[in-house]
């Protein structure tokens, strides 16, 4: 069973081809601008570095969201297109789990994207990858309110000085997803946990 | 020699489309998703949202566009994509789109510039005769551009400020004619009478366009109106600025064609859906004995016929783009 994960919901992008759960290559680094142009060789180069072609995938994984809402939609577009093509269902993967597959002792796993204006996506898994608060987007003050030490907060950007780095573990998130049916590939669609300035706007006036 | 079947990918805007042509000429088939009705909601095309649609929709118009030409993916012979200029949250959606089939089916990628698409929309009605000059009009280009051959374009003018069309919708604003304005100004014109002092917007001996002057003195001739208590004439003030906005077009356009002793015209873009501007231009081409191309009224707008059509030239000429291949919000055709 070949599996190829794709994420480039935030700027540390990643790109996983899998044989069941053992990794066969990785690109696991931080993009400093424009993932588009670069993201399809870094995708060729893993599949090529496992000796493999995009057609010998049977599980497609993509990580629709939260995140960069321009992310985001590369990475599902890629996946609709690669699903759609390969005649394949995708596995939409949230960003938020996939950080949570971080190694920790303590009990949860507080994930958490830089949202700005003191806003994050954020979300409380525990160290199964069970969601005990799903993705959603809060202010951070009242996502860890109360949080103990039995809280390990994750996330790429330095929200606070506690924050610990994620540190992907894909098999992890296969394990986990392995049995999921998926979806076809015209309805996967970002998870943008927002809506748009236009229509929040419009909602307020009406 | 073997026929070329170029898959068009258009997303710059709020339309998603994607076309099938055969060698650069002949329509297979074609699917346009527009967002209007959604944009109007908001007064014009909010980027997020069209790109949002863009991706929602973008396997299921590839799909669609496939089955009505009763074909697959492997029938293509190469994949064309508008790469700009756009919304580049938008053009991304297609670009990576393209870029993905073009991998997984291994064709070449071509890129396409958007008024390029425009101006080969008319090789869908004749086959183009070169030399020719192609007034480019919509909502974003006020371009003349000197075509020697195929796929080779020289810019001889453009607009120092705003496009024509985005001119017209400021006009529909500030006269209160609902979006999208263009249509409708040009609609009301032939409802009104030419009234308004409006100026002739930059008439001087360059072949480049200037549309702030008009647009402002609309906006103040509204205001002072208004200040006077007197209502504006929505109809006559529509017919005074295309009257104008077609005068100074037709003025540098046959300027051009003399000069350059060019004897084909063709219009493109969004605008040249636009009745006054194709009635005046039919009338002086026939006096002035030029061979006059205007797009059918469907392929005005944004639509990925004319991007598999100009598609077909470029990849003919060897132009070619990597998997790199990168959307760019502005960008030149010259």
């Amino acid at each position: 069973m070949k599996s190829l994960l794709i994420d480039t919901s935030t700027s540390n992008v990643i790109v996983s081809v899998l044989d069941n759960l053992n990794v066969l290559n990785e690109y696991n680094e931080y993009i400093n601008s424009d993932i588009a142009s670069k993201i399809m060789k870094i995708i060729d180069e893993c599949l090529t570095n496992s000796n493999l072609k995009i057609q010998d995938i049977d599980r497609i994984y993509v990580v629709n969201g939260p995140g960069s809402f321009t992310g985001i939609r590369i990475g599902v577009t890629i996946g609709k297109v690669i699903g759609w093509s390969l005649n394949k269902k995708i596995i939409p993967i949230s960003s938020l789990e996939l950080m949570s597959t971080t190694d920790t002792n303590k009990q949860y796993i507080i994930p958490m994207i830089d949202a700005r204006r003191g806003n994050v996506f954020g979300a409380i898994y525990d160290t199964n990858l069970n969601c005990l608060k799903n993705d959603l987007l809060i202010n951070i003050d009242e996502l860890l309110n109360d949080k103990d030490s039995n809280y390990e907060l994750v996330s790429y950007d330095k929200l606070r000085d506690d924050v610990v780095k994620p540190k992907i573990n894909v098999s992890k998130l296969i394990e986990k997803h392995m049995n999921d049916n998926g979806i076809n590939p015209h309805n996967l669609n970002p998870n943008y946990l927002k809506l748009t300035e236009a229509e929040e706007n419009r909602l307020k006036s009406d | 020699m073997k026929d070329v079947y170029i898959l068009g990918i258009e997303s710059s805007c709020d339309e998603t489309s994607v076309s099938i042509v055969k060698n650069g000429n002949e329509e297979i088939a074609t699917i346009v998703l527009s967002q209007m009705d959604t944009h109007a909601n908001y007064g014009g095309v909010v980027p997020e949202i069209a790109s949002r649609m863009h991706v929602e929709n973008i396997t299921i118009v590839i799909e669609e566009c496939l089955k009505k030409a009763n074909m697959t993916m492997d029938d293509i012979t190469a994949i064309a994509v508008t790469y700009g200029p756009g919304l580049i949250g938008c053009l991304l959606i297609g670009v990576q789109a393209a870029v993905t089939l073009s991998y997984i089916y291994n064709k070449p990628l071509v890129p396409v510039h958007h008024i390029a698409g425009h101006i080969y929309a008319n090789n869908l009605v004749s086959k183009m005769s070169f030399p020719l000059i192609a007034l480019v009009v919509s909502g974003g280009h006020t371009d003349l551009i000197y075509m020697e051959d195929d796929y080779s374009f020289k810019k001889i003018g453009g607009t120092l400020d705003d496009a024509v069309g985005e001119c017209y919708d400021k006009v529909a604003r500030v006269i209160d004619v609902p979006y999208p304005g263009g249509p409708l100004v040009d609609k009301l014109s032939y409802e009104g009478e030419d009234t308004y002092p409006l100026p002739l917007p930059l008439d001087d001996n360059s072949y480049n366009f200037s549309f702030s002057g008009i647009k402002s003195a609309v906006i103040n001739l509204v205001h002072n109106e208004k200040q006077k208590g007197n209502k504006i004439r929505k109809s006559d003030m529509a017919c005074s600025f295309q009257n104008r906005v077609v005068e100074i077009l037709t003025k540098k356009t046959m300027r051009a064609l003399k000069e350059y002793n060019v004897k084909n015209l063709i219009i493109a873009g969004g605008v040249s859906a636009n009745s006054g501007i194709r009635n005046k231009f039919t009338e002086l081409c026939i006096k002035n004995d030029v061979n006059l191309t205007v797009p059918n009224i469907k392929y005005c707008t944004d639509n990925a016929a004319m991007i598999a059509t100009a598609g077909y030239f470029a990849y003919k000429k060897g132009i070619r783009a990597g998997y790199d291949l990168k959307a760019t919000a502005t960008t030149s055709l010259f």
